[in-house]
């Protein structure tokens, strides 16, 4: 993943939780770290499938950590 | 005066893995009853519900309404603001904190009861309503729209007639405390022994173990909002759940006609698109199980009601005419409480007027062209800018706020607030946006910020 995409996909992150993704613990989980909901959760997909102009898969939902998150963007923005 | 709770007849209803049978749901609102009628000690009618999609939800609201009590439905997820604004407008007599932890009531524990004592005048003309949900925040404040139980009897007895049966199984993937979703994911099915899947909306933690859910329980009425549309068509089997389905429909806000392609390419299912506003109970239009679909439009008046497209000057406007969407009929809500003022404005000779923009074509579909009123959509959910500025100057270091929504390349509304602040520092402005993450509903909350 080049740096522009990641600078775009942690200030997605940023207005829509309105955390700074590099405060928190990537090992951790998330919804330990971030007070979301499923649907919240889904809303930040979505609009990262928007922005990025890719349809990601299930499984960046799934992710519980945000190392698994990143990780899972990376494997779909390499393809 | 008859109840909403006369007109029930449950069939089974399927939550986490276990299905609950009508005596056994009858029993647990009865309980309910039992518990607020013995233990009220305040006149006020009106009973909070923190309503997660959950049984112990379905006990409690119907267990309110049965003990002649007024049920007001609270998102879960309400900021402390609007809820101390619920409190001043509706003191509750009684506020029901659902732990989903488990699926009977611990009543010392989840039943607080208040003291609130509400005159003679402020009792008035409530006989007949049933439920309370606030909305409609254009001017700043949101209001306590009355639905009386005739309201609700008119719409989901019009669901019923657009194809629900009592083998039916209907899922709303919605919190229950839009009103979308406790019609069509509870009440209606339950006037006519129809089943219900419960599906805790706001925390599928894995959509697969749903779309499990959904195939096993061979569920065939679908209700939900495009975004949750989007992620399921992505799990892995899913096309077992439509094979069987009658309705799944689409409300909240427009379904991008790409989404309804896939849908039909993949599953060979079309998505029935609708409309509605909580103070029409909610449903006025959509496309019947019948109705050819036609895409950009919300579909036909629901059989309750009648849609008309007015001028500024009242008057009826013909066909392809864009005007404010004014409903007629008995789902038609009775009035905000305590609010004449804003009661006459949306409530006219009886006729509802919605604020929203709209056409008719010749074959009655509604096609939505904007807004009258000021409110952004953002997935289902309404943000009435004025509200969250109001609610952002309770801070004390806030000077001036206003928001704003901003059109983005996702044609999601961003909320932008641009706020003026006595003492501007990096800390203070941090400190602000975790107090508005503290204090307000969390999707209200401004995603983007401007100090000036």
């Amino acid at each position: 993943m080049d740096q522009t995409t990641k600078e775009k996909i942690f200030s997605i992150l940023q207005n829509t939780t309105g955390v700074d993704p590099l405060s928190l613990q990537w090992e951790k989980p998330i919804r330990d770290q971030i007070d979301l909901d499923s649907m919240q959760f889904m809303a930040i997909v979505s609009k990262l499938e928007n922005d990025l102009g890719i349809e990601l898969p299930l499984s960046v939902m799934e992710a519980e950590t945000m190392s698994q998150f990143m990780d899972e963007l990376d494997k779909e923005l390499g393809k | 005066m008859p109840l909403l709770t006369d007109y029930l007849a449950f069939g089974n209803i399927h939550f986490q893995n276990k299905t609950y049978l009508p005596e056994m749901i009858q029993s647990n609102i009865d309980e309910v009853f039992r518990c607020i009628t013995q233990k009220s000690i305040s006149n006020s009618p009106f009973v909070f519900l923190f309503a997660p999609n959950h049984i112990k939800t379905v006990y409690a609201v119907f267990g309110i309404i049965k003990a002649g009590k007024i049920c007001v439905l609270v998102d879960p997820g309400q900021g402390k603001l609007e809820v101390e604004d619920m409190v001043k407008t509706t003191p509750p007599g009684a506020i029901i904190h659902v732990n989903k932890a488990s699926d009977s009531f611990n009543y010392n524990e989840e039943f607080e009861f208040k003291h609130y004592m509400l005159s003679e005048a402020k009792l008035q003309g409530l006989d007949d309503v049933c439920l309370v949900l606030y909305t409609a925040a254009s001017d700043g404040f949101a209001k306590a729209a009355m639905l009386t139980y005739k309201n609700m009897l008119a719409d989901g007895f019009a669901l019923v007639h657009n194809g629900l049966l009592m083998e039916s199984v209907s899922c709303s993937l919605i919190g229950y405390h839009h009103l979308f979703a406790f019609q069509t994911g509870i009440l209606a099915p339950a006037l006519i022994q129809s089943n219900i899947l419960i599906i805790d909306s706001k925390d599928f933690t894995s959509l697969r173990e749903t779309g499990t859910q959904f195939v096993e329980n061979k569920i065939d009425h679908l209700y939900t909002v495009p975004m949750v549309f989007n992620f399921l068509k992505k799990i892995p089997g899913i096309e077992q759940c439509f094979k069987n389905a009658k309705n799944i429909v689409s409300g909240g806000c427009k379904l991008n006609s790409h989404l309804f392609n896939i849908y039909k390419d993949l599953f060979g299912v079309e998505i029935h698109e609708g409309y509605g506003l909580t103070e029409a109970s909610p449903i006025c239009a959509w496309h019947r199980p019948l109705d050819s679909i036609k895409i950009d439009s919300v579909g036909r008046a629901f059989s309750c009601c009648e849609i008309m497209i007015l001028n500024t000057d009242g008057q009826k406007l013909e066909q392809g005419k864009t005007g404010e969407i004014c409903i007629k009929g008995e789902n038609v809500f009775k009035g905000y409480y305590n609010n004449i003022p804003s009661t006459e404005d949306s409530l006219k000779n009886g006729i509802l007027h919605t604020g929203d923009l709209g056409k008719l074509d010749d074959d009655g579909y509604l096609y939505l062209t904007g807004l009258k009123k000021e409110m952004l959509n953002l997935s289902g959910n309404k943000v009435y800018p004025a509200e969250v500025a109001r609610l952002i100057k309770k801070h004390c270091n806030v000077l001036t706020c206003e928001i704003k929504g901003r059109e983005t390349e996702s044609n999601q509304p961003s909320v932008i607030a641009t706020v003026r602040l006595r003492n501007s520092t990096e800390t203070s402005q941090k400190d602000l946006k975790h107090w508005c993450r503290e204090n307000i509903t969390g999707y209200k909350v401004p995603r983007e910020w401007v100090f000036i």
